[in-house]
């Protein structure tokens, strides 16, 4: 157990440090210049953007530069803005909560809506819910979200006017964002569930149930859900991953505060330390949620427990 | 009489399919008495499934519907009953248990939850003394450690023990009728004889009726006190089980009965076999719906429906000609009714290898030298690796023309050896030799070379073709890769393997979801046989096959293999027969030959206990001989055989020396070796 538990720790810690060194190898390769896009070329010397430069450490050859970073990175250093050149860590923590809420709450929806659905349709085979679950499926998996986050907006704030479009203040901006980026989770997800729900429904273990006298309800939720579900939380896990990336679109439309907000800024910018930061963080959101993928796996199967508690 | 304790009476199930509405079963009529086993018979589409199921009301479930007939359990009328008094029933008057245990059970709960929770579906009681009577009742099945096994998952019991533990589950509710739907099928023949075993002792003991669905006559001949013949969702036949065995009143039986490999009949001999294959749910004929496979069928049969008929005594038949097939000598049968394959009905007297040639002269064609196969299993990370012995030492020399058969149970290697001699994949150690010089994976051009004179036959014809080519494409493969043929000349030749099999020529274009199993079964053999093979491989190639159309294939087997001088090696856990078409048998156990002997000799003087106890597992065998000699437990597992000889943890005259000297394999008589240390 101990060693299953080191190994992924230490395949965790790869997902980082690759994805980092990604990013860097990427903005690396990237045309334009960083420095040009901090100064205006035309009011500085040329002297003074070379000095700008050296002082960045942008002359230096490319491992000494990817060196230096991973060892910045190692003493918690994450450098500073090469905009408002104030230090990158404390600009990321300061957005962290606003994200880390409207992904748990789209999560919550997704997830909320996905699997209840899912689950009434594949039940129901046929049914008016069914008809409801494959069109939020169709529409989940096909719209984009800047797309939904607008019709949200144009309905509820402009129409009816009864919440806001736009800030990051209080629970009642976090609605509309998190239905919009929720609903696309929530398109695979009921897919996801109706399928493999149906799948156990046909398994021959669901006879021996219903011969043995047991309600429906039983069969169903008890018995039929929990298999159904195996195949749905490794979805469920990469769904979360996806919206905590959709923030980026997210934020942007609905004004909010967030590290969505400041990356899609810094990309911008060129400004490679926050997007760094902002990698790195990210990076370890979502080795987070695999764990919790995995955990979960354990507790639905004890097949998986068992193996694990065996080696 | 007392009064059946189940009653279904002009009984028609209909089911809903997207094509529309077909009749699975039509006014079938029989009844349970209490204490009684009756078995239902039939092949694949008999509707014996579906009508098991409906006793309980089951097939609402599966889109069916009881469109006739009645139902009666007990004092209630099943088919006009609401669902949720039907479920009242379940598990309480009725319990069933199923073909596959490890399917049957939810994988996700503890078999001892799985089992509290039908008991406390009936009634109110506590927890803990749920969970206590749950692990009394495993006991009652004979499964050791039953606090343990309360426990565990599905997913770490053996088939045989999960069979037991549901046998469990079913008695937890105290049910008067047990309706078993192929127990055993799914399980090695000496563990299906002892969970027969088992049924028969709970019904005698329990005064439990059962109704057991099979395939498998030597099943029904063994359990049933009445048989119900089922032949395309209607009875043929009816009565005592000694009556419908041994004076068949319908057609159907007696090719059924005449279709099965029997240890009275011939080895070498032609099997009786019945033309043609079951009818699918969309094409049942018109009149008797066993006409077209009928020898006796005449103008009547083919226009209407003969109705199930009192014959006498408690019998039913439903035949126009019932006199007639009564009447005529046993077995006996008009002309044509044995030429189930056209092309190959001329094939010589096969009286010829009835008795056993003396291969041991003619060189050997295939020969395995102290061939051995190890997967190393887990590891990493400092765990230490576990090594699973699939095939552990096995000398065996197979002549030229020799058919060779391998039993065993499932995990006894057998598959993994015959892979081996065609060198599918590489050994561990010792070498494959083909006429006399060293085959290995090594040596890719003679490898592939060597394909042309090595194929095989595999169990599932379906899953080894390709269903989206053509079969004359799929017949064509082996013909590109080892001849220069040009493509005019492999059809002519495509044509020419499928009359051989017995199918028509013109079919080259059509697909293999178009054909039955058997039909298919014949593809893979054409395929098998298109290069001119000196060695073919027979892996269960009949064993997923009806008992009708297994007959069909093991008598084109035996024909082609004396047409074209094949020889072969046929794997099959169905021991009669191996026994028929094999010159000599080896024994499979744990990766070991524990007997090699000619068919004959094996069965008349078994050496080996592991033998002798297979055949008397075989169901049908009489009473008498099969009680001395039932094996306890179940074959352990290969990554840690016992010690000294491998068999001895379930051999009954195992000794010190067994536990600790492996025995080896020995000559005890001509052409006879076994690996024990008392042959007897």
């Amino acid at each position: 157990m101990l060693q299953a538990a080191l190994s992924r720790l230490l395949s965790s810690l790869l997902v980082i440090v690759g994805s980092l060194a990604l990013v860097f190898c990427i903005f690396y390769l990237l045309p334009g210049d960083p420095v040009l896009s901090m100064v205006d070329p035309t009011s500085v010397s040329p002297e003074v953007i070379e000095n700008l430069r050296q002082q960045l450490g942008l002359d230096r050859p490319f491992h000494e530069r990817l060196l230096t970073y991973f060892g910045d990175m190692l003493t918690g250093d994450f450098g500073r803005s090469l905009v408002g050149s104030d230090p990158v860590l404390p600009k990321i923590l300061a957005q962290v909560p606003s994200t880390l809420l409207l992904t748990a709450a789209s999560a919550l929806v997704a997830v909320a809506v996905g699997v209840t659905l899912g689950v009434l349709s594949a039940v129901r085979k046929g049914g008016i819910i069914d008809l409801i679950a494959r069109i939020v499926g169709l529409f989940g998996i096909s719209m984009p979200t800047f797309w939904s986050g607008i019709l949200l907006i144009l309905i509820f704030s402009v129409q009816l006017g009864w919440l806001p479009s736009m800030g990051s203040d209080g629970w009642r901006t976090l609605i509309l964002p998190a239905l919009a980026l929720g609903f696309v989770g929530a398109g695979s997800i009921v897919r996801m569930v109706r399928g493999s729900m149906l799948d156990v429904l046909n398994e021959p273990f669901i006879t021996t149930l219903r011969a043995k006298g047991l309600r429906e309800r039983a069969v169903q939720y008890k018995h039929a859900l929990r298999s159904a579900l195996i195949p749905a939380v490794t979805l469920i896990g990469m769904q979360i991953g996806d919206m905590l990336a959709g923030t980026v679109i997210i934020e942007t439309v609905f004004s909010r505060q967030g590290i969505g907000r400041i990356l899609a800024d810094a990309i911008m910018a060129k400004d490679l330390p926050v997007v760094q930061g902002i990698v790195f963080f990210t990076a370890i959101v979502y080795v987070g949620i695999n764990l919790l993928v995995d955990l979960s796996y354990a507790a639905i199967d004890p097949r998986i427990r068992r193996k694990g508690a065996k080696s | 009489m007392t009064q059946p304790l189940l009653e279904v009476k002009d009984l028609t199930i209909d089911v809903h399919t997207p094509r529309g509405t077909l009749t699975a079963v039509s006014e079938i009529s029989f009844d349970i008495a209490p204490g009684e086993t009756v078995c239902l018979v039939g092949e694949s589409g008999s509707g014996k499934t579906i009508a098991s199921k409906a006793i309980l009301r089951l097939t609402d479930y599966e889109n069916g519907s009881i469109a006739g007939g009645s139902i009666r359990l007990g004092d209630d009328f099943i088919d006009s009953l609401p669902q949720s008094a039907v479920r009242g029933l379940r598990g309480r008057k009725a319990a069933m248990i199923f073909q596959e245990p490890m399917a049957a059970f939810d994988p996700v709960f503890t078999i001892g939850s799985q089992i509290v929770e039908t008991m406390a579906a009936h009634r109110r009681e506590r927890k803990s003394k749920l969970w206590a009577e749950g692990a009394q009742l495993l006991r009652r099945v004979g499964i050791p450690e039953p606090e343990l096994r309360m426990k565990q998952y599905p997913g770490e019991l053996s088939g045989g023990m999960l069979q037991r533990a549901m046998i469990a589950m079913a008695l937890s509710g105290e049910p008067e009728l047990l309706i078993a739907d192929e127990p055993t099928t799914a399980l090695d023949v000496t563990i299906q004889a002892q969970i027969l075993e088992l049924l028969s002792e709970l019904k005698q003991s329990l005064g439990m009726s059962i109704l057991l669905i099979t395939h498998d006559l030597g099943v029904a001949a063994e359990m049933a006190d009445r048989i119900v013949v089922l032949y395309a969702g209607r009875i043929a036949e009816q009565g005592t089980a000694a009556e419908v065995l041994g004076n068949p009143r319908h057609p159907y039986t007696i090719g059924l009965l005449n279709a099965v490999a029997t240890q009275e009949g011939r080895r070498g001999e032609r099997l009786r076999a019945i033309e043609g294959s079951p009818p699918g749910l969309a094409e049942m004929p018109d009149g008797c719906r066993f006409h077209p496979r009928c020898a006796w069928a005449t103008e009547r049969c083919r226009s209407s429906v003969p109705p199930l008929s009192e014959q006498g005594g408690g019998r039913f038949a439903a035949c126009w000609h019932a006199d007639e097939v009564a009447a005529a000598p046993r077995g006996g049968s008009p002309a044509g009714f044995a030429s189930a394959v056209p092309a190959s009905t001329s094939a010589g007297t096969p009286g010829a290898s009835a008795a056993p040639a003396e291969f041991s002269a003619s060189r050997p064609l295939l020969e395995a030298e102290n061939l051995a196969k190890h997967y190393p299993l887990g590891g990493g990370w400092g765990r230490p690796k576990r090594i699973l012995r699939a095939v552990d030492g096995v000398s065996l020399s197979i002549a030229e023309g020799e058919t060779f058969g391998l039993v065993g149970e499932s995990g006894s290697g057998k598959s993994t050896l015959g892979r081996l001699l065609l060198q599918l994949e590489p050994q561990t150690s010792g070498e494959v030799r083909f006429r006399g010089e060293a085959l290995t994976l090594r040596d890719q051009a003679r490898w592939r070379q060597s394909r042309r004179d090595l194929q095989i036959i595999h169990q599932d014809p379906y899953g080894t073709v390709d269903p989206r080519w053509n079969i004359g494409e799929i017949i064509a493969e082996p013909l590109r890769a080892h001849t220069s043929l040009g493509a005019a000349e492999r059809r002519e030749r495509v044509g020419e393997l499928l009359e051989q099999v017995g199918l028509q020529a013109a079919w080259q274009n059509r697909y293999p979801h178009e054909f039955s199993g058997g039909q298919r079964q014949r593809i893979g053999i054409a395929r098998a046989i298109a290069v001119n093979p000196r060695f073919v491989l027979a892996d269960e190639a009949v064993s997923a096959l009806d008992v009708s159309v297994q007959a069909q294939i093991v008598n084109l087997l035996q024909d082609l293999q004396q047409k074209l001088g094949l020889t072969s090696v046929f794997i099959a856990h169905g021991l009669q027969v191996v026994r028929h078409i094999s010159d000599r048998i080896g024994v499979m156990y744990l990766g070991k030959l524990m007997e090699v002997a000619p068919g004959e000799e094996l069965f008349r003087n078994p050496a080996h206990p592991y033998t002798r106890a297979l055949l008397s597992s075989i169901p049908g065998t009489s009473a008498a001989n099969r009680e001395s000699f039932i094996v306890k437990g179940e074959i352990p597992s290969p990554t840690n055989p016992p010690a000294g000889c491998r068999f001895h943890t379930r051999c009954p005259l195992a000794t010190d020396l067994c536990r600790n000297v492996e025995p080896p394999l020995a000559e005890i008589g001509s052409r006879h070796a076994a690996a024990c240390h008392y042959p007897s």
